[in-house]
């Protein structure tokens, strides 16, 4: 049995669902929607094990095999709440013992928690990204005018963007726009990189990759069209190498091909939006997903 | 020179920094510091970074060693910041913060990971779970997402007997069945300091585990303060 957590809603989420439809498959869908009326008991004794209640469902996490997680931020979904103690309970604490579940259990995750947190944090996810041997744009965090204009002499011209994991539209820099302002915080600054953006879904060993033909300096709002494309075969081992050393098994890696030919690693999303990205109808993606999800299935133990 | 990263409104960490400058140059730095002083972070190149902390420029490849108070930053700890920008404010000192003391290459106790500010896990579930691969007994809980049951409330009375583990040594030396067990914690772990607790009873059972040090505690002062100045985590 498969649970899936997440919204319907959501085209990637969608895309999986349909998948498994297709294919007959056993799962169990929690819409993430209902987090209000969805429990969840933790006990440590006789072993430590997680009992989920979706309406009259009390179902055993421990006899699910896999699991597809696309959580969303929860507060955005607690209307109707019963019980409004933020400490005590409620979808808070539904969130973190699925989340306590997904990253102890032994049944398969897309993705574990401890991995998807690799990217709450771009700089330091940067460094793995190295470590497997690509080429990562140059950044300074900074709130001092002077080192960022210091940055922006020494490459040209500077793209910025969030640290987190909050999505932020990246935009080109402009300095005098910033001096403007007076004084600002912190504000992570990168070298800007001309070039193709691609955008590689990897799956386990399998790499799915599409480029951009939009110029923009964020394809993901500007108008474009993704077409498949070919990697280089060792540009595709570095992006599995990546995937697995930032312990995940599904992941969208953001590339850039530079005017030069070299490629250049943005980052790796460990919850990719791979339904934005289905350019040619066949869910290829959802499908790899399934693969991985079905892998080892087992049924379901339904206590009441 | 040492930086206790800590809280803008943490008395005890700013007293610990004055008893800790007896001995060699250190500061408190805050949240406040970075956002409202000249800070440039490098990546890849960490160490040609610097901060300010009242008005002294430290560069990160001065830093000796590092003492994180802070598990993680949540959005009251930005004060300075706009109500509506805190959030999102805290997200961001949150990754830098991640980002910076997960690799310096000094010793920092306890050094951040992706999931945490203060070490390997954010959860006590997942000392808990760690406990059971290693064959510790755990404390008898009950979660409910609802409500907590009175079970738990009831059997946290229990006498409890506790270990302070710092860089693989007990601190305290009150109890060698305790500390073996919170030893091992810390070594699978990975982490510098650990302040397990167990219920008493034969087996003792993990009841809880924090990794913030508690700076109130003379000895605990004294050994950070040892190991700090000696370079002695990792």
């Amino acid at each position: 049995m498969i649970l899936l957590w997440g919204l319907e809603e959501d085209r990637t989420f969608q895309s999986v669902l349909n998948v498994l439809r297709k294919r007959d498959a056993e799962f169990t869908f929690v819409n993430h929607a209902s987090i209000a009326s969805t429990s969840v008991k933790f006990s440590t004794t006789p072993t430590l094990s997680y009992f989920l209640t979706v309406g009259d469902n009390k179902l055993d996490l421990d006899s699910f095999s896999a699991a597809y997680l696309r959580p969303y931020d929860h507060r955005l979904y607690e209307e109707g709440t019963a019980d409004p103690r933020p400490t005590l309970g409620g979808p808070d604490v539904v969130y973190h013992l699925l989340m306590s579940w997904a990253e102890h259990t032994k049944a398969i995750i897309i993705n574990r928690p401890s991995a998807d947190a690799t990217n709450h944090s771009k700089l330091f996810q940067s460094v793995t990204i190295r470590e497997c041997g690509f080429s990562v744009p140059e950044s300074l965090v900074s709130n001092d005018l002077v080192s960022i204009r210091e940055f922006e002499a020494k490459h040209g011209s500077l793209i910025y963007k969030s640290m987190s994991c909050v999505r932020s539209i990246v935009k080109v820099l402009d300095t005098d726009a910033l001096a403007n302002l007076g004084s600002f915080g912190p504000i992570l600054v990168q070298q800007r990189i001309r070039g193709t953006n691609l955008r590689v879904h990897v799956v386990g060993s399998s790499v799915v990759a599409c480029q951009s033909n939009s110029t923009a300096i964020d394809y993901r709002y500007a108008e474009c069209r993704m077409e498949a494309c070919e990697l280089p075969t060792n540009i595709a081992a570095q992006c599995v190498d990546l995937t697995k050393r930032l312990g995940l098994i599904v992941s969208g890696i953001d590339l850039m091909r530079a005017e030069d030919g070299q490629y250049y690693c943005l980052e790796a999303n460990p919850n990719p939006a791979f339904g934005a990205y289905d350019h040619d109808g066949m869910s290829s993606v959802a499908h790899l997903v399934v693969d991985r999800l079905m892998e080892s299935n087992k049924p379901l133990q339904m206590t009441h | 020179m040492i930086l206790v990263v800590a809280s803008a409104v943490d008395k005890v960490a700013a007293g610990f920094v004055e008893e800790l400058s007896l001995l060699t140059p250190a500061a408190v730095m805050t949240c406040k510091n970075i956002a409202l002083e000249c800070c440039d972070i490098h990546c890849p190149n960490l160490l040609a970074s610097s901060l300010t902390i009242d008005s002294q420029k430290v560069w990160l490849s001065e830093v000796r060693g590092v003492l994180c108070l802070l598990p993680t930053v949540i959005p009251d700890e930005l004060y300075f910041y706009p109500d509506d920008e805190r959030e999102y404010q805290s997200m961001e000192f949150l990754a830098l913060l991640t980002y910076v003391f997960a690799n310096l290459p000094c010793p920092v106790i306890n050094r951040p990971t992706a999931c945490s500010l203060s070490g390997p896990f954010a959860s006590q579930t997942a000392w808990y779970h760690l406990a059971q691969q290693l064959h510790i007994s755990v404390a008898a809980r009950n979660w409910l997402s609802d409500e907590i049951s009175p079970e738990t409330e009831k059997r946290s009375k229990q006498e409890t007997i506790e270990s302070t583990i710092l860089n693989g040594q007990s601190i305290f030396n009150h109890d060698s069945k305790a500390d073996k067990l919170a030893r091992s914690l810390a070594i699978s772990a990975d982490i510098q300091y650990l302040h397990a607790s167990f219920l008493s009873g034969n087996p003792y059972r993990l009841n809880q585990v924090k990794t913030t040090p508690n700076l109130r505690e003379p000895q605990v002062r004294s050994a950070l303060i040892e190991a700090l100045v000696q370079g002695g985590a990792s």
